[in-house]
């Protein structure tokens, strides 16, 4: 402390440390990136926070206290008085149960799966791995829609009665057509992609040498799995079921379509609800118990996985894996895999393209098909390709995608310049844990933040309300976590006698950057952009309280015509959001031969 | 029951509602009331030429709706009047939802506004001050001073029940019978968090209590049993007992009436009857049994807007019979002099033998309190 009191000592200091500065461009970027995420990440916490404390507009009637003064009102609502059970509990507990149930559901499918692509000699291998991600891509609110046109009956909701209903003449039971048991199905084949692609990198990394060893000792099968395995990939499962169950917290759409023709409400639909008829003080306490209950299952995670939040990698040894012959289950198990899969990834689309055609729900006569809500006009509304807001909403959705996929791979690449070159400064530890809390805030809860925080203008930011920026802002730190994680495992890589090696040839940042860092980090790079631009067009929780129509996307315009009951545009806008994801994974995979989506693996903490 | 009487009751109360916020806005905002020439400043006689020709030198109106048939009339009279407006359409909730935080935020985007839900738009804009209430002195010869507090209505709406029954008549006698076992699961209604519109119609039974009392005891021969506060929510109660089906669209409840197998019975908006008319559902409208709910659009100008003739031009113009015609039929206007046109030009509001309209204030007051029964009921 003495030399504080030397001022020469403490200028030469400082000049020292602004050389140091200049140098090392990490520091600088880290800074940047620090107050970056403290204003678009940290701020909106606080906001949340001191909302849900706060009388809201238009409540000082019924909290009675005056606008902006504390009060404990929306907290004792939702937590101590008569109706905290409608508002919380009841939608608390089942969203624990689905939760719960769906997550072991989709683990016995992932895991399942796993094993037989990697450890077993099934036929057909490369096919059934593209098709196995399928679900992944397509939005699950698009699998609820089409179970409700599998299994609907006459009896709920709207009452037009599904396919079964219609060719069998059994009615369906309500508890099949809508509630838990349908959310948590639908959630199930489209999450069931986590534990699969996470087992599978857990089992290719496992080293051939262990179960040989075994092998050769005389162990059968079934104990190398139990005894060698199973030990060995537990960690990845463990994290599977935590990032699963994490996933399923604040999951909207599969609950907002099966679960409110039945009052079945969890917690991002009561926090919808709530936000939708401006009952902003109840929405942020919601917000904030999903927030902790999230963060909560991820610490879980860490504490399972120990410290290396990165542990899964799916390069190198993929293909050594030890293969068991299936003998006599072969041609069973590839059945039974087909069937999964075309159960799980071509279904949901056909029955979605068939209801689309229907010129009347529920009618699936042959006269009663009609290309009306694609190309033609029906109660005054024009069919979707012809419609210019949908137009403009397709465009919209490919803008905020290309956008969005942009800058946070940038972002995800700075992130990992910053991490990698700084490590174990306290610098690179709060650039990588800020760029980690948006996994804990679920996208309808974002939604709302953003939305409060971004109506005003901030500083030199005009208000973003009812723009793209907030869109492209919003989603862009909702996908933040993953493109950090992409980022980081992408610099590791990359040795820094490679830059060391540029800048004494002097070499600036820019050249550096665009001549060694970007082209070494390319796949990653990719992957990242790819997953981005997928989450992005197929989110409909993040953007569902952000859009407005001049700013509308695809996915909010589905639930809008979902709302006004206009089922077959949804269908055909479902069936258009598909293609496009699809035909951009395939297009990367084909443009750059590589698959993107084998990068999901790294891309989940 | 005739509307005149009613509103005549209501004229009082509105008036009071209206004066103290008016007032406050007049004097915040009197330099661009004067030079819009809009509240104290609007004159005696208004020169339209003068008007149109302001209306060309300003950048464009921008409007907010809650009906996309205004979409249309835009592009249309931006054709005609060779000015730039634009408009967009948004649910009631959203709609005032984004006009309170433009406000806020100190944004002055909209200039017109045509939405629902009197009493919201009241307390979160007209209270804010982020409209104010321009009549054309044309119109306010013609309309009473009632239906145009706190804003100018464009048109009535109403709630009403639809039916599907084998011999095509109205399968109940009196209201109440929609809560007895006969109609279990057998009625259908649009979800009121989804629509202010439907929140108006649920609450007026709240505020008709006394009449839903005495129709109780008619059908049931015995004074009603309360288990809640009164018999307006008693009746919500029953029916949300009564497994009554809850969907989100008003095209949900005419195709969960026009689909069902034997009696079905829905409570939605009457402008859904000119889809029956075009064949694309089948279902009956009660005007004779079960009360109807009137329901309102209202109009104001955006505070501060600046391009305040052409929502001057535009206010005229949607009042009139020309410019109102996307509505007149299904709806009905509030000009006494404009003709009902269209495919449901016969039914008119004197068509319903039994027309609730709430008061405004009643509407505040209620809201909060019903929305906490339903959430806890539903």
């Amino acid at each position: 402390m003495a030399d504080t009191f030397t001022p020469g000592l403490r200028a030469r200091r400082l000049a020292n440390r602004a050389r140091q500065v200049r140098a090392n461009p990490a520091l600088w970027i880290g800074a940047i990136l620090l107050v970056v995420f403290g204003y678009l990440i940290a701020a909106p916490m606080l906001e949340i926070a001191t909302g849900s404390a706060r009388v809201q507009d238009g409540d000082a009637r019924r909290a009675g206290a005056d606008i902006g003064t504390w009060t404990a009102y929306y907290w004792h609502r939702l937590v101590a008085s008569p109706l905290a059970e409608t508002l919380l509990y009841t939608p608390l507990r089942n969203t624990l149960v689905i939760s719960a149930v769906y997550s072991v559901i989709a683990m016995v499918m992932g895991v399942g799966l796993a094993f037989l692509m990697v450890k077993t000699d099934l036929p057909f291998k490369r096919a059934i791995s593209v098709a196995i991600l399928v679900p992944y891509i397509v939005p699950s609110w698009t699998v609820a829609l089409a179970w409700t046109t599998l299994f609907g009956n006459d009896r709920v909701g709207i009452g037009a009665p599904g396919v079964v209903m219609s060719l069998t003449g059994w009615t369906t039971p309500d508890w099949l057509a809508y509630g838990p048991v349908p959310i948590i199905a639908v959630m199930a084949f489209n999450y069931y992609a986590f534990s699969y692609l996470l087992t599978v990198g857990a089992l290719s990394t496992i080293d051939r040498g262990l179960e040989e060893s075994a092998q050769l000792h005389g162990a059968s099968e079934r104990t190398i799995a139990r005894r060698i395995t199973l030990p060995l990939i537990l960690p990845a499962l463990g994290s599977a079921f935590v990032l699963t169950f994490a996933e399923g917290i604040g999951s909207f759409g599969p609950a907002a379509i099966l679960g409110i023709p039945v009052r079945y409400d969890v917690l991002a639909t009561s926090l919808y609800q709530s936000a939708a008829i401006g009952r902003f003080g109840e929405a942020y306490v919601l917000t904030l118990l999903l927030i902790v209950m999230a963060a909560v299952t991820i610490y879980a995670n860490t504490l399972l996985i120990g410290r290396r939040r990165s542990f899964t990698t799916l390069t190198g040894k993929g293909g050594s894996a030890r293969v068991i012959p299936l003998g006599r289950w072969r041609m069973p198990l590839l059945v039974l895999v087909l069937a999964f899969v075309g159960i799980a990834a071509v279904l949901p689309i056909v029955l979605l393209i068939w209801q689309s055609l229907q010129l009347r729900i529920g009618d699936y006569s042959l006269s009663n098909l009609s290309l009306a809500y694609w190309i033609g006009e029906v109660d005054g509304l024009r069919g979707i390709l012809v419609d210019p807001r949908v137009q403009s909403a397709a465009w919209n959705s490919l803008r905020l995608g290309l956008m969005v996929a942009v800058l946070t791979a940038l972002t995800g690449i700075l992130v990992g310049y910053v991490v990698v070159n700084r490590r174990g400064t306290w610098l690179a530890r709060g650039v990588e844990q800020l760029a980690f809390v948006p996994y804990v805030i679920p996208g309808i809860a974002f939604g709302a933040i953003y939305l409060t925080m971004f109506a005003q203008p901030i500083g030199p930011l005009p208000s973003l309300y009812g723009t793209l920026w907030i869109l492209v802002l919003a989603a862009s730190v909702n996908r933040l976590p993953f493109a950090s994680r992409t980022g980081v495992s992408a610099m590791m890589q990359i040795s820094p006698s490679l830059e060391e090696a540029a800048t004494l040839h002097g070499a600036g940042l820019g050249t550096r950057m665009r001549r060694i860092l970007l082209p070494l980090s390319k796949k990653g790079f990719l992957a990242g952009f790819v997953l981005s631009f997928i989450s992005t067009i197929k989110d409909l929780s993040l953007v569902i309280l952000l859009v407005t129509p001049s700013t509308n996307v695809l996915t909010a315009l589905t639930f809008g015509y979902i709302e006004l009951g206009r089922r077959q545009f949804a269908d055909a806008i479902s069936v258009v959001i598909v293609i496009i994801v699809l035909g951009a994974t395939w297009g990367v995979q084909w443009a750059t031969r590589t698959d993107p989506l084998q990068g999901f693996g790294d891309t989940r903490t | 029951m005739k509307r005149t009487a009613l509103t005549a009751m209501t004229l009082v109360m509105a008036s009071t509602v209206a004066g103290h916020a008016q007032q406050d806005c007049e004097t915040d905002h009197d330099d661009w009331l004067r030079s819009a020439e809009m509240g104290p400043y609007q004159p005696e006689t208004e020169d339209w030429d003068a008007i149109m020709a302001a209306a060309q030198d300003e950048p464009g109106l921008t409007i907010y709706s809650s009906t996309s048939r205004v979409l249309d009339v835009v592009d249309q009279m931006n054709a005609e009047w060779g000015v730039e407006m634009e408009a967009l359409n948004l649910s009631t909730n959203e709609l005032i939802e984004r006009v309170r935080r433009e406000w806020d935020a100190g944004l002055r985007n909209v200039g017109l506004v045509n939405n629902g839900n009197p009493g919201q738009m009241y307390e979160a804009l007209v209270q804010r001050c982020a409209l104010v209430n321009y009549i054309p002195r044309e119109l306010q010869e013609r309309i009473p001073e009632a239906e145009t507090l706190p804003l100018l209505r464009h048109r009535y709406s109403v709630g009403t029940w639809y039916y599907n029954s084998p011999d095509d008549t109205v399968p109940y006698d009196n209201i109440w019978d929609l809560t007895t076992e006969d109609f279990r699961n057998r009625v259908v209604v649009r979800d009121p968090l989804e629509s202010g519109t439907m929140m108006e119609v649920f609450t007026a039974f709240v505020m008709n209590a006394d009449a839903l009392e005495v129709l109780y005891e008619e059908n049931f021969g015995e004074p009603i049993e309360l288990t809640t506060q009164s018999a307006g929510y008693e009746f919500w109660k029953r029916m949300l007992d009564n497994d009554v089906r809850i969907v989100a669209g008003s095209r949900d409840v005419a195709q969960t009436v026009t689909e069902a197998d034997g009696v079905m019975v829905g409570l939605s908006t009457q402008s859904a009857y000119r889809n029956v008319i075009e064949g694309i559902y089948d279902f009956n409208l009660d005007t004779e049994v079960a009360p109807t709910v009137l329901t309102m659009r209202l109009m104001g100008v955006g505070m501060e807007t600046d391009s305040p003739n052409q929502a001057k031009l535009m206010v005229r113009h949607l009042m009139s019979q020309e410019g109102g015609s996307p509505w007149w039929g299904a709806d009905f206007p509030v000009d006494p002099t404009i003709e009902p046109t269209g495919e449901m030009a016969d039914l008119t509001l004197d068509s319903f033998a039994t027309l609730w309209e709430p008061k405004v204030e009643d509407q505040i007051a209620v809201r909060d309190e019903f929305i906490d029964f339903y959430l806890a009921n539903r």
